[in-house]
């Protein structure tokens, strides 16, 4: 069953004097139980993504220009901020990538748990039981696998680890199991080993909950390890998306090449690392393939419009290399 | 070379010795915790330390990489702050070329053989400074003349693989990637003999960061410098590394030939990270280590990784390991002193 | 960013553009005025300080005593028939003079005892806040009134009892943002290139937190005003003849309401000055923490 569909998203951000477009013509599925791994770096528009979909964006300075976001068979992108406030939590919940910034300081573990789990049940309409919530908050608590979860459940935000933040934030997940999970960056901020627990620990509550996940990462390999269906974005266009496995080893786009190559992966006696040379400058670039200047393979045919998307072999490719055609 | 009258003692020959350029013994680092006010010291409060550096010992040879590889809490920044000089350990000797690191609002006989790159490049820049400005300041107490500072500041920003027009941009005015161009091309201004690299790709693309890391290569080839980059990436670690040194709360507890750490770790830890890092192109989800990281303040007696290590046994937990050498790579585990684990029963 | 880049980002927005061009305006013709009037004292021919305006505003006129706003008196007469809008022209340069070395003279010591504290801490640190918490305890009017009554009723005594006040809330922001700094890379950096601790406060300490403290002055330059203004209505200004905006304001309250233009209106221009700095502030904070 499909808990999100982004079509033909585009937002346009008002900057200096002219208009930064941040996201172009963006669309992609999410269904349930399937973790979808959005990929790139500064300035491919990731972040926007996530910030549209969970309609935090702050309007102005940005615009949305086109496109839908349905969520439950209705286009939130035109819903008004006061119903907003219902689908947030039970519909649609955020984890950030700053673990500090995300829970209340001024609450106890325990109890922000604790009331999670009472806008979960206020929408269900069932009865709340203070008793029963704060058994189920400690379950939650270890559920995601935080240890003495007892005594983590009476302690503050800043008695806790990046790490158990995040696990905290899972463990909110759980309590007002929402249809959809935006994940920005979760694990960017915390150490490897830290990380692969909390991946571990999303896998396992996306089986419980059924929920969908759309996953924003600049990581690579995290994408690779935990998502099902990829998007690589750049310069705020989708350019290949598609199953994990294909992404990663049958990679079409220039760019997913290029940034598959760009992680180390042999000692330097072995060579230079093959780096995609130059970086990302939005000027110029409004009316054709944003990667012309930083691709091995550009030609001439790259710069008389922007590629539209082609389907090759189970994945979507916007490259000119797949197809001569155009968006208009 | 006969050292000319009335010069230093110390001369500095243009060949590089064999031995090492940089040499680490004993260091070892604590912060204390908290202000101690009057009240603290009327009732002599004993004071709680972070214990951020326990015995740390290294080497580095010139144009040679040492990789300290850790997580967070590991140390790591600190030893490369003390190397530089940015801190003072309480115990331990650092000597570049036999000459023992001062402090850096001492003066002496250091300054400029040791230079640092720092991880975020937003901090790393004033940002109302030039980069002509930025590049230069390591010279400023120099005796140069204009002409030469100059010279040397447009050949280090042409090393770094910059355009000559970024000098008269404002800092603030550049991207991450620039920036910690910039922040290399300071650090060479002064012919350093050892570079401290404290994350220096870690908080740029990842597309950007191949290109650092190579121009980073060619540098030390053309010039000889010896590196010490921190990282908390295997991937890194394994592209630039001719030595490893893994750091676990303060303490390093393997260190060796980088292909034998990375190919052979030994100690539990190294194990662990190693697997823990998500590799590309492999969809399992490595899951090795459980628990969380003790904090700096408390520290459990004995191995500081016995609460999470599926190996220990009843001595971990009492003794801190001393560094055992194990096929040519130093390892401080119990796990590879003979007589302990012929004796003792793995604790449950 | 440049200063002429600063200068087309507040002019773009209206609030800050209509701040700039009250403040330009005020400090550009006191700054013109006030040349006059000091070169016409110094040349014994203070009639240079009106050339420029419409009248003298020493001269009684008393037919022309309380005169409503009218297109000849845009501001109507005092009680002795003098222009009121001449007497505000004139007595600008005193309020410009008086808010610049009030604020200069607060960032000047300010910065001089809150950089050290914040950037070495220790001792330093101890000392120099205390020393400042004694005088931020300084009721200003107070002061003012007790350096008035001891050396006497000049301008000069006014302006020190206000910069004896000020300088203590610049001392407590120069901290905050030395202490911010002080953690900042590039500090490590210039530490490492071997600059001693007198070096780092000049290169780096004092471009970083004048942006900060910048915004926060230039609303000061109001709040400043304002405060003279108070001085000057308590007779703590000026002596009389000269006009000063808020003698004048408090002079012309005995004529409240029935002559309310003697009153209201040298107050309507302080307070617009006052607005207007306060806009110009916002605007150069907001420039500072949003682009920039």
């Amino acid at each position: 069953m499909e808990v999100l569909r982004v079509e033909g998203l585009t937002v346009d951000y008002k900057a200096g004097g002219g208009q930064v477009h941040a996201l172009r013509n963006v669309s992609l599925t999410i269904q349930e139980r399937e973790i979808v791994g959005v990929v790139g770096e500064s300035g491919s528009g990731k972040s926007t993504l996530a910030l549209a979909v969970s309609r935090l964006l702050r309007s102005p300075p940005a615009i949305q220009r086109s496109g839908r976001i349905v969520f439950r068979g209705s286009d939130i992108a035109q819903l008004l901020p006061s119903k907003i406030d219902n689908i947030r939590g039970t519909g649609i919940f955020m984890v950030f990538q700053d673990p500090f910034l995300s829970l209340n300081p001024l609450m106890k573990v325990k109890d922000q748990i604790i009331e999670a789990i009472s806008v979960r049940l206020k929408h269900d309409s069932r009865r709340f039981d203070r008793e029963e919530a704060e058994r189920g908050a400690i379950s939650h608590l270890k559920t995601v696998r935080i240890g003495d979860a007892e005594d983590v459940a009476e302690r503050y935000p800043h008695q806790l680890s990046g790490g158990q933040i995040q696990r905290v934030m899972l463990a909110m997940a759980l309590a007002e199991r929402p249809q959809l999970l935006i994940a920005d960056e979760p694990t960017t901020a915390l150490d490897v080993t830290t990380q692969s627990q909390i991946l571990t620990t999303l896998k396992d509550i996306v089986e419980e909950t059924k929920m969908g996940v759309l996953f924003v990462t600049h990581d690579l390999a995290v994408a690779g390890v935990i998502c099902n269906q990829m998007a690589v974005l750049y310069g705020g266009m989708v350019q290949e998306a598609g199953p994990t496995s294909k992404i990663l080893f049958e990679p079409k786009h220039p760019y997913t090449m290029g940034l598959i190559d760009s992680v180390p992966s042999k000692t330097k006696e072995e060579g230079p690392l093959t780096a995609i040379r130059g970086s990302f400058n939005p000027a110029g670039l409004e009316k054709i393939c944003p990667f012309t200047p930083r691709c091995p393979l550009a030609r001439d045919e790259c710069r008389k419009g922007v590629p539209a998307q082609n389907m090759v072999d189970g994945t979507v490719v916007r490259c000119i290399n797949y197809g001569e055609n155009y968006e208009s | 070379m006969a050292p000319l009258s009335g010069a230093s003692t110390t001369v500095r020959t243009t060949s590089r010795k064999p031995e090492s350029l940089l040499e680490v013994e004993g260091v070892a680092k604590q912060f204390p915790l908290g202000k101690r006010g009057l009240w603290d010291r009327i009732t002599r409060k004993r004071p709680k330390y972070v214990r951020a550096v326990r015995d740390a010992t290294v080497r580095v040879r010139a144009g040679e990489t040492l990789v300290v590889l850790g997580e967070s809490g590991s140390g790591k920044t600190t030893l490369g702050r003390v190397i530089v000089g940015l801190e003072k350990p309480e115990s331990g000797r650092v000597a570049v070329s036999g000459d023992p690191v001062r402090p850096v609002r001492e003066s002496g006989a250091t300054r400029g053989r040791l230079q640092m790159v720092f991880q975020d490049p937003g901090s790393s820049l004033d940002p109302f400074m030039k980069v002509r400005d930025v590049v230069a300041e390591p010279l400023v107490k120099s005796s140069l003349s204009d002409d030469a500072r100059t010279e040397k500041v447009l050949q280090a920003i042409n090393n770094v693989g910059l355009d000559q027009s970024v000098l008269d941009r404002r800092a603030s005015e550049l991207s991450g990637g620039q920036k910690q161009r910039v922040s290399v091309a300071r650090a060479l201004t002064s012919n350093p003999e050892v570079i401290v690299l404290d994350e220096p790709t870690s908080s740029i693309d990842v597309s950007i960061q191949a290109q650092v890391l190579n121009l980073l290569v060619d540098l030390q080839k053309q010039n000889g410098y010896a590196y010490v980059l921190i990282t908390h990436d295997p991937n890194v670690a394994r592209f630039m590394a001719d030595s490893i040194a893994v750091m676990y709360l303060g303490k390093i507890v393997e260190s060796g030939q980088a292909g034998q750490v990375l190919q052979q770790p030994k100690h539990p830890y190294t194990q662990a990270l190693l697997a823990a890092a998500p590799k590309l192109r492999d969809a399992s989800i490595p899951d090795v280590i459980k628990g969380e990281p003790p904090s700096l303040i408390n520290l459990p007696p004995g191995c500081p990784y016995a609460p999470r290590c599926p190996h220990a046994m009843d001595v971990c937990g009492e003794r801190e390991p001393q560094p055992y050498l194990v096929e040519g790579v130093s390892v401080a585990c119990y796990l590879y002193d003979k007589d302990v684990v012929s004796r003792a029963e793995p604790a449950s | 960013m440049s200063f002429l880049e600063t200068l087309k980002k507040l002019a773009s927005k209206p609030g800050p553009l209509l701040g700039l061009t009250i403040v330009t305006a005020f400090y550009g013709w006191s700054l013109v005025e006030g040349l006059l009037q000091l070169v016409g004292s110094l040349i014994h021919a203070p009639s240079l300080g009106w050339i420029l305006l419409q009248s003298n505003p020493f001269t009684p006129s008393l037919s022309n005593s309380l005169l409503p706003p009218s297109f000849s008196h845009i501001m109507g007469t005092d009680d002795l028939g003098r222009d009121i809008w001449t007497r505000v022209l004139y007595a600008a340069p005193t309020d410009a003079l008086v808010s610049t070395v009030v604020v200069g003279g607060g960032i000047l010591v300010g910065s001089l005892i809150g950089i050290p504290a914040g950037y070495l801490g220790g001792g330093v640190e101890e000392v120099n806040m205390r020393f400042t918490d004694l005088f931020l305890a300084f009721p200003a009017l107070i002061l003012a009134v007790a350096i008035e009554a001891t050396f006497g009723r000049q301008l000069i005594y006014a302006i020190l009892a206000l910069v004896i006040v000020w300088w203590p809330s610049y001392a407590r922001l120069f901290r905050a943002e030395a202490l911010r700094i002080k953690g900042l890379r590039f500090i490590d950096a210039a530490l490492l290139s071997g600059l001693s601790n007198r070096s780092i406060m000049a290169r780096h300490m004092i471009p970083s937190s004048l942006n900060t403290v910048l915004s926060y002055a230039t609303l000061d330059l109001g709040n400043s005003i304002l405060v003279y203004s108070i001085l000057s209505f308590l007779g703590l200004g000026v002596p009389a003849p000269a006009p000063e905006w808020g003698a004048m304001t408090s002079l012309g309250l005995s004529y409240f309401p029935q002559w309310w233009w003697y009153s209201m209106l040298p107050g309507v221009v302080i307070t617009v000055i006052v607005i207007g700095a306060a806009l110009l502030g916002d605007g150069i904070r907001d420039i500072l923490t949003g682009g920039g």
